[in-house]
């Protein structure tokens, strides 16, 4: 049970963050246009955020031992895809004409929308890790499977957000479903607290 | 193990190296055997290349290896220069050698193309239609095309075939054109000497003839066009990404209200919208429709264009995805309540200038039974001019009725004559392959399997502007079966007799920046 619900955190905020990615263009395109330029500043931020992400989470996963901070860092993300639908396009068009360039302002923009979001996914990982982690033999094992499923989350994200949520539904209701989702599952750890195991880091003098 | 791992290596840089794909593809059924690539440059928002055919008599700029438009290498700009010692009507084109205006860039088979302003692609040839249809324009320069002063921005370049059309029909227009990439437009300053130096000359009042922007469209529209001294009277939409795709921000209703918001009280939008009347491809025309209406130019029409031989101004093949001329503005466009542009608009022959039956093309080509071509074109001088028995042996086929008449299409299924034609071919290939650059032996005239027909068609490239012009205008003039209204059905109301199908247009989607998919529905 607990394995499965941490699993299921990681495919659905690599759902999410992905998810993001692919809608993120249409924030950016009505400002900045459509060429290789805004793509390559979206992508960077993603890839940027979620390095920062994987440090900042895996510090903080070191320091706690429940599921406390991971809940709010999936909380405040969403929070972030929601408030995304008030300022996400008129941060863009408020930026004055000669920041306008698909070349640099694409990535101004990129940066301020996307990375605190997809940092705060990129966060998860880590702590994900720690969450699940047994024991220091199967610490290979945990961590390629959680990979797996986040990435699993990520190609989903992908795929639906290009198939389904892009032709079939406005932009602002998609962010929006997406937010309270990742909202409703970081409520979820913040109110089911868990423990990380204790057994890798044996307490002094409590040799068996 | 290391040694694997080298010899891998090794191996696949090899093949990398070996069989690395082509950027574009020159040897295609249908197609000319005396293509030849002018020039190609890549950029990061397209791969680009010209492509000439001297028998065919053009000169296109492909992106991704699909044709985007072209333009006749003949008449050429020093053609129009010969002409405009005759002709006072072409001193507007005339350019004298002190300028050191014709320099193209390039030599290219043994010349060096210098195309004039008529185009070898049938949609750039009705942007006219946008400065002929504007009342308060019109009205001012005492109906006379030659004094009319539009101020025209066009969005997207191309190969500037468009552009020319409206340089050469309207000597005092002021044309912007806003390109997001550079580097088109500067491939297109080395190829096309005339547009270069139309960017050098002034109109009458003093403004640039020509301007070429490199910029996003939406940036433009949303700061520079406003600043302009005076506002567009015409913005033309001819934006496209690879595949035939219009780029979603410039298709929505917000982008259209920031587009009327830059035109003059009687200024229209004319977009270049590829699609049919049936089918997934309607979305995008009644979408574009739909939107601009949203966007407050609530006016609009529709005009097919009609551009193939197999066309027919009495019967529209709806099901067949086409470029269409989608008209919106503030004031009526129709037919019936715009009568008097729409009186311009039938009187207008292009390229009045321009004998006909002089700048002509010719190909032989094998066919199937339905008239598709079986392998590439060959030049007509190749047969004709070793054996004149091959052409008398072939019939000629009445153009049908109602369809545009510049093309003279004559064949024969007679085994031997087709043999005789494919020796004549061999023949040329020997001879000349390495004099004309040839890139192969012309594809399927070696070994097409069951070539029964063979097949000659002559294209007047003069005749043809006229003849798609005259016949596209009198479907479109049909307002019945042919407005934008009809595409998508009735705006409004019950529903009419006349109306093709009975898909309104609140069924077309509305494009918005929240929902800007063109670039989905277009597929």
């Amino acid at each position: 049970m607990r394995v499965a619900i941490l699993y299921t955190t990681s495919i659905i905020c690599g759902f999410c963050l992905m998810a993001l990615e692919i809608l993120a263009s249409r924030l950016v395109q009505p400002v900045f246009g459509s060429s290789v330029d805004v793509w390559a500043a979206i992508i960077s931020v993603f890839i940027l955020s979620l390095s920062i992400g994987y440090v900042i989470g895996g510090r903080l996963a070191d320091k706690t031992r429940t599921n406390l901070a991971l809940g709010w860092m999936i909380l405040v993300a969403g929070v972030f895809f929601v408030l995304m639908t008030i300022y996400g396009l008129r941060f863009n068009e408020a930026l004055p004409e000669w920041m306008q360039t698909a070349r640099y302002g694409s990535l101004l923009s990129s940066l301020v929308l996307f990375l605190p979001p997809s940092l705060l996914l990129g966060c998860v990982s880590p702590m994900l890790v720690k969450l699940v982690f047994v024991s220091a033999e199967r610490v290979g094992r945990t961590t390629g499977t959680l990979y797996a499923i986040g990435s699993i989350g990520n190609v989903f994200g992908i795929l639906v957000a290009n198939y389904v949520f892009l032709p079939l539904f406005p932009l602002n209701p998609t962010f929006i479903a997406l937010g309270a989702v990742l909202m409703a599952l970081g409520l979820a750890h913040v109110f089911l607290p868990m423990q990380t195991h204790t057994t890798a880091t044996p307490a002094a003098g409590a040799t068996p | 193990m290391k040694g694997f791992a080298l010899l891998l290596v090794v191996v696949t840089l090899a093949l990398g190296i070996i069989f690395d794909d082509d950027h574009y593809r020159l040897r295609q059924l249908g197609q000319p055997s005396d293509q030849a690539v002018v020039d190609h440059r890549d950029s990061s928002y397209t791969s680009m290349t010209w492509v000439g055919s001297p028998s065919e008599n053009y000169l296109q700029l492909r992106f991704f290896d699909k044709v985007e438009g072209g333009l006749c290498l003949r008449p050429t700009w020093a053609d129009i220069n010969r002409l405009s010692e005759h002709d006072p009507r072409l001193n507007h084109l005339r350019f004298t050698t002190a300028s050191g205006a014709l320099a193209p860039a390039k030599t290219w088979a043994g010349e060096a193309p210098d195309p004039g302003t008529l185009p070898n692609s049938a949609y750039v040839r009705f942007l006219p239609v946008g400065v002929l249809l504007n009342e308060s324009l019109m009205s001012k320069a005492g109906n006379d095309q030659r004094r009319v002063d539009p101020h025209i921005l066009v969005i997207g370049l191309g190969s500037s075939a468009g552009i020319l059309v409206l340089a050469h029909h309207f000597p005092e227009a002021a044309i912007t054109v806003v390109d997001i990439d550079q580097k088109v437009i500067d491939i297109v300053r080395d190829h096309v000497p005339l547009t270069n130096w139309l960017t050098t000359q002034k109109t009458a009042d003093g403004s640039p003839r020509l301007t070429l922007v490199a910029k996003d469209a939406r940036q433009f529209v949303r700061f520079d066009a406003l600043r302009a001294a005076r506002k567009a009277d015409l913005i033309i939409l001819d934006a496209y990404t690879a595949g035939s795709t219009i780029p979603s921000h410039l298709m929505t209703r917000e982008f259209f209200a920031e587009c009327a918001a830059a035109l003059s009280p009687e200024g229209m939008v004319i977009g270049n919208i590829i699609g049919s009347y049936t089918g997934e491809k309607r979305r995008v025309v009644g979408g574009c429709l739909r939107s601009l209406r949203a966007a407050g130019l609530a006016e609009a029409y529709n005009i097919p264009v009609l551009g193939s031989f197999y066309d027919n101004a009495a019967q529209v093949d709806v099901d067949h995805p086409r470029n269409n001329i989608v008209i919106a503005g503030k004031q009526p466009v129709d037919p019936k309540r715009a009568a008097a542009g729409w009186a311009r608009l039938q009187q207008f022959v292009p390229f009045p200038e321009f004998e006909t039956d002089t700048y002509l093309s010719a190909q032989y080509a094998l066919v199937d039974g339905k008239s598709r071509p079986i392998t590439a074109m060959v030049p007509s001088s190749v047969i004709d001019g070793a054996d004149s028995s091959v052409r008398l042996s072939l019939k000629s086929e009445e153009p049908s009725p109602g369809s545009p008449a510049y093309a003279r299409i004559a064949r024969t299924d007679d085994i031997q004559v087709i043999a005789q034609a494919r020796r004549l071919v061999a023949d040329w290939y020997r001879t000349e392959h390495e004099k004309m650059k040839l890139v192969g032996f012309p594809l399927g005239w070696a070994d097409a399997p069951e070539a029964k027909v063979l097949w000659r068609r002559e294209i007047d490239w003069v005749k043809g502007a006229r003849e798609v012009w005259r016949v596209t205008m009198i479907n479109a003039r049909d307002a019945n079966t042919n407005s934008g209204e009809s595409l998508v059905g009735p705006l409004e109301g019950p529903q009419r007799d006349s109306a093709m199908v009975n898909w309104t247009i609140a069924d077309a989607p509305l494009f918005t920046d929240q929902m800007p998919n063109a670039d989905i529905v277009a597929h």
